[in-house]
């Protein structure tokens, strides 16, 4: 029996049934994988593949009663018109003010979220884990749910209001009017700090953790300052979470609704609040047109990512 | 690089009062300089997440609070009832649950085979059809929902149960994927193995050895997902309205009218059922080694 499994013709045997094994296995793994990937091109590919189709084959058309898309031929027409005609000054201006205030988010989660990272890294000190657990409670927290806690905190005559006159702040820091937070770029900035900080904080966490103590000890050793150490260590082994937290924020930020709708001013709008205004006002390829905007500059987002993590990983 | 220590080492010795023994009273004020914004700090940060949480849930039980008051002057329930008494929530309350429920059983029976395919089978782009759905989940999503919308419009499913049930079902791929992939791969293989020699057939085998050892996983990840789909609010109100008003959508109008009792029961009667799911779903996690999040 033993013998008899090195003849020539065992052999070949063995290797039709691996690949046998092997066929089957892609098989049975396409076949399995196949509902949800095509859950995600039903819903995900296909949509925004239609939308960019759209605003590259029609253009907008207003007969008075709302716009129109107007079959044609190919052409950047309903992009040109988004960027130049006088009907579209507000959506430029979300456009701009989407930009901007993703901009400002990113500053101020990364200012607050950096040193929250390194604390709970380092700290040993025992109210760590509190603060731990409290930077990842609005993970679940509904948006919606925060945004109206936002308000009853922040909104004037509301409990901050109460809080600073009550400590006689509002007369001496602010002149004794309450400095409006809420309706307000602020409010925006605010409420999107507050949901991104457990996902930023969780990615720069894991990146930190990587870094082993007795590399950050040897600095030490041979007299390298906390400066330092943060630049020439910390900072360059984290730079890929980072990065990652970074780029989600960008993309959540810049495709959310809740917050600018809810906390944000009447206008100028952010891009969620002006495709949601434009689809219910009869103005869906205009709201396409927005949203293949966001789509692409998420995607050149994306791309930059790949680009730097290719570049660290030949150095 | 060999010199860069050595250099240190030269101005750290140079440096005057930096001794291993004693520290300069400079460096003491210094150090509790420093201590002092680290607590200012972390107290500023308690407030900055915590502090509108508190206010609201001591809304929903304000009899009276006006003025400058910090508290409330009068506690009161009885905004509970008038708030379940209202039409339309308890309507509401129902969609959102079965829709939710829905959901989960729909996200469950589509990822299911497809995490265990992930985690057991080597086939050609395996890994780029993982990533795909953690990159589905960054995706811009407000953009995303209106592209989804012009195409419901044509198949008339704006403004349908089946419309919301997909939009939710977006977000809960990732869970339902990953999470069961995990598990199904960090099972010990020769607990299969032995089945298997013991004369238990394949299915046999998963339903008596595979199954029940992910099933905390699943369980998990299902509900992480019915949590997602509970609280879905921006999807929903995209596909969902005039007709179908989930429990978030009456929070838009709470906000925007900003009905401040009734608003704010509202709020903690939408973020209970969420906060004690994943409670629940975290304590299973603990138990059983199963990972979210990495953590």
């Amino acid at each position: 029996m033993i013998t008899s499994a090195s003849t020539g013709q065992d052999v070949a045997a063995a290797r039709r049934r691996r690949r046998y094994a092997g066929l089957r296995a892609h098989a049975a793994g396409y076949s399995l994988v196949a509902p949800p990937v095509l859950f995600l091109v039903l819903l995900i590919v296909f949509p925004s593949l239609k939308a960019v189709w759209d605003t590259l084959t029609s253009r907008p058309f207003d007969t008075g009663h709302g716009i129109v898309a107007v079959p044609g031929t190919f052409s950047l027409g309903t992009y040109r018109q988004l960027f130049t005609d006088p009907a579209y000054k507000l959506d430029r201006k979300a456009i701009v003010y989407t930009l901007q205030v993703t901009a400002i988010t990113l500053v101020a989660l990364f200012a607050l979220c950096y040193p929250l990272a390194m604390y709970l890294r380092f700290s040993r000190d025992r109210l760590a884990g509190f603060f731990r657990t409290l930077s990842l409670i609005p993970l679940f927290i509904p948006t919606i749910v925060s945004a109206y806690a936002f308000i009853s905190f922040y909104q004037e005559g509301n409990f901050l209001d109460a809080l600073l006159q009550q400590a006689h702040l509002e007369a001496t820091l602010f002149g004794g009017k309450y400095p409006q937070l809420i309706d307000n770029t602020t409010g925006i900035v605010l409420g999107q700090v507050w949901n991104n900080i457990p996902i930023t904080v969780l990615l720069l966490g894991a990146g930190l953790g990587e870094i082993d103590n007795a590399l950050i000890e040897s600095a030490r050793d041979v007299g390298a300052g906390y400066p330092r150490v943060f630049r020439s260590i910390l900072f360059p082994l984290t730079l890929r979470q980072a990065l990652i937290a970074l780029i989600l924020a960008f993309i959540g930020v810049m495709g959310s609704y809740n917050i600018p709708a809810l906390l944000g001013p009447t206008l100028p709008q952010m891009l969620g609040p002006a495709m949601n205004d434009n689809i219910n006002n009869q103005r869906t390829l205009i709201a396409q047109a927005e949203a293949v905007l966001t789509f692409a500059v998420a995607a050149m987002v994306g791309v930059l990512y790949v680009l730097a993590v290719a570049r660290s990983r030949r150095r | 690089m060999a010199e860069i220590p050595a250099r240190l080492s030269a101005e750290r010795t140079s440096q005057p009062g930096r001794t291993w023994t004693g520290r300069s009273g400079g460096q003491i004020a210094m150090h509790a300089v420093l201590t002092a914004c680290k607590w200012l700090a972390l107290v500023a940060l308690a407030i900055f997440v915590l502090g509108p949480l508190i206010v609201m849930a001591i809304w929903a039980f304000a009899g009276q609070w006006t003025g400058n008051s910090l508290l409330p002057q009068q506690w009161s329930f009885k905004w509970w009832p008038d708030v379940f008494n209202q039409t339309g929530i308890a309507d509401s309350i129902r969609l959102s649950l079965e829709t939710a429920t829905v959901v989960m059983l729909c996200s469950t029976v589509l990822c299911l085979p497809a995490a265990y395919a992930f985690a057991r089978f080597r086939f050609a782009g395996r890994q780029p059809l993982l990533l795909a759905f953690l990159a589905a989940n960054a995706f811009p999503k407000f953009g995303l929902y209106v592209t989804i919308l012009t195409i419901f419009y044509q198949i008339h499913f704006n403004d349908t149960v089946q419309g919301i049930v997909l939009i939710q079902m977006i977000e809960t791929l990732v869970f339902m994927i990953w999470i069961p992939a995990t598990a199904f791969q960090n099972i010990d293989r020769s607990l299969e193995e032995a089945a298997l020699d013991a004369g238990c057939s394949r299915f046999g085998t998963f339903m008596r050895i595979t199954l029940p050892l992910a099933a905390p996983a699943i369980a998990v990840a299902m509900l992480l997902s019915f949590v997602a789909a509970l609280d879905e609010s921006q999807g929903t109100l995209i596909v969902g309205l005039p007709d179908n008003v989930t429990m978030p959508l009456i929070m838009y109008n709470a906000v925007n009218s900003y009905a401040q009792p009734e608003g704010a029961v509202f709020a903690l009667m939408l973020s209970i059922p969420s906060l004690l799911l994943l409670g629940l779903a975290q304590y299973v996690a603990r138990g059983r080694g199963v990972r979210i999040l990495g953590a």
